[in-house]
């Protein structure tokens, strides 16, 4: 079992991030470091993060339910060390690396997770905007697979937390590049600002919670451009900051989907599962329908990684990663 | 208790944001220029979109009378940024007419409706008749006018 005081670190550290956000904000404001608030926009996220850690504090019993009947039947018990838990680490990543990309490539994970990026700015208090519903969606069994291999939940649970905390400062526009070794080898806000541009050509791409070799591995990896800023949020953006409807949009829009007539059975399942922006007339402004698109459009060429074939995305600076208009 | 320290540091942090906003002000919400301005701004989610675009007069948003295919553009200032839509039938839930501002009530959980003040009493009419009749297109929609 990993030590209490492990346990009691990690959550002073994740309250101790939380009180960099109004720093981040403070440094914005001075513009002694780059970056945006908006205020509606950011007390959107505190609302939603209230309601996040609600359902996660009050239904969280369910995975955690779940990942001990299956550590009873484990296959292996594998004791608490130093390198057990790097091991738990690096699998854990591994786990969160697929969990995301399901997260983004099927409508139905996608409505728990497009919380996160409904937003469209990009800065610390991004981290609060998180989903209401992670505990329906399914997606907490692939939470199964280490407690079965024969780790333990709080070992898990340790990991996971380390994984979330080490995501907290790569939701900034302050930094605009690490060291290339870093680069190369770890998630980085420069990544991270991909990962939330909603432009044809950083759809989908760096899941990576911790290790950007997941990605590389993977061909989802996509290197931020000078040329095309990251235009944050989604392919169709909100209208609203009320927190209810930030958290809930996108189950409303598969249910209202689910109400056209005249809808084949494999229609509903294509509005229920099918990746994101999928239409039955054809009309689709799914991720390969924008790219597609946009390389018909010829106005500027996609990076290889769009299709998987990425071997040698060019790494550049970020110019201008601000849409104010 | 655990739940509880979350839920209360997050509303500490959110107080001390709202403090920090009110203390130092956010800049000015933008504004449109012109019809160029906010076709380009729309360009940038539907960039084949072309058309004739009004412009709000407080400059908050725009509606783009699509062409060539036949179509409504949405274009309005949501906090700092810009959201937009191309309006289908089955968007709209009620057009209604306060006054020079157009209030566009839409089926959309995550945009649910939108003002757009259009000085110009001609240009306001030939609007609301314009998503009336794209309204009309939608079967399930019931658009209830009170221009």
């Amino acid at each position: 079992m990993p030590d209490q005081s492990l346990v009691l670190a990690v959550a002073a550290a994740q309250l101790i991030l939380l009180f960099s956000i109004p720093i981040e904000m403070f440094l914005v404001s001075r513009s002694w470091i780059r970056g945006e608030y908006d205020v509606r926009d950011t007390l959107a996220n505190v609302g939603v993060s209230i309601g996040s850690i609600f359902f996660w504090g009050t239904l969280s019993w369910i995975l955690l339910g779940v990942v001990a009947v299956v550590y009873k039947h484990r296959l292996l018990s594998i004791p608490f060390t130093w390198w057990t838990f790097l091991l738990a680490f690096v699998l854990e990543d591994l786990r969160y690396y697929w969990w995301h990309r399901i997260g983004h490539r099927s409508r139905w994970f996608w409505a728990s997770h497009v919380v996160h990026h409904s937003s469209q700015h990009f800065n610390l208090s991004t981290n609060l905007r998180q989903s209401w519903t992670s505990e329906f969606s399914g997606l907490i069994l692939m939470g199964v697979p280490l407690a079965y291999i024969g780790f333990s939940p709080a070992l898990v649970g340790v990991a996971f937390s380390l994984n979330l905390l080490y995501q907290f400062w790569i939701h900034t526009e302050a930094i605009k590049r690490m060291p290339a070794w870093f680069e190369w080898l770890l998630n980085t806000p420069s990544h991270h600002r991909v990962h939330h541009g909603s432009n044809p050509r950083y759809l989908d791409a760096n899941y990576a919670g911790v290790f950007m070799i997941w990605d590389r591995m993977f061909g989802s990896f996509v290197a931020e451009q000078d040329e095309e800023p990251a235009r944050y949020g989604l392919v169709k953006n909100l209208g609203t900051f009320n927190p209810i409807r930030i958290a809930l949009h996108e189950y409303a829009g598969i249910f209202r989907d689910q109400l056209r007539p005249g809808l084949s059975v494999a229609q509903r399942i294509g509005y229920f599962f099918g990746p994101p922006g999928w239409s039955r007339d054809g009309l689709h402004s799914t991720t390969a329908g924008l790219r597609a698109a946009e390389a018909a459009r010829g106005t500027r060429s996609l990076p290889k990684a769009a299709t998987g074939q990425c071997s040698d995305c060019r790494e550049s600076g970020l110019r201008d990663a601000s849409a104010t208009p | 208790m655990e739940i509880v320290i979350a839920i209360a540091a997050n509303i500490v942090v959110g107080l001390i944001l709202l403090a920090l906003f009110a203390w130092y002000r956010s800049p000015g919400n933008a504004r449109l220029s012109g019809p160029d301005e906010a076709l380009s701004i729309y360009r940038q989610h539907f960039p084949d979109a072309s058309g004739t675009v009004t412009v709000a007069a407080d400059g908050l948003a725009a509606l783009i009378s699509l062409r060539p295919a036949p179509g409504v553009g949405l274009l309005q200032l949501h906090g700092k940024r810009w959201s937009s839509r191309e309006l289908t039938p089955e968007d709209l839930r009620t057009i209604a007419v306060e006054g020079d501002v157009i209030n566009i009530s839409l089926l959309d959980f995550g945009w649910p409706r939108c003002s757009v003040r259009i000085a110009d009493p001609d240009s306001r009419a030939d609007w609301v008749s314009r998503l009336n009749a794209l309204a009309a297109r939608s079967e399930r929609s019931k658009v209830a006018s009170h221009a």
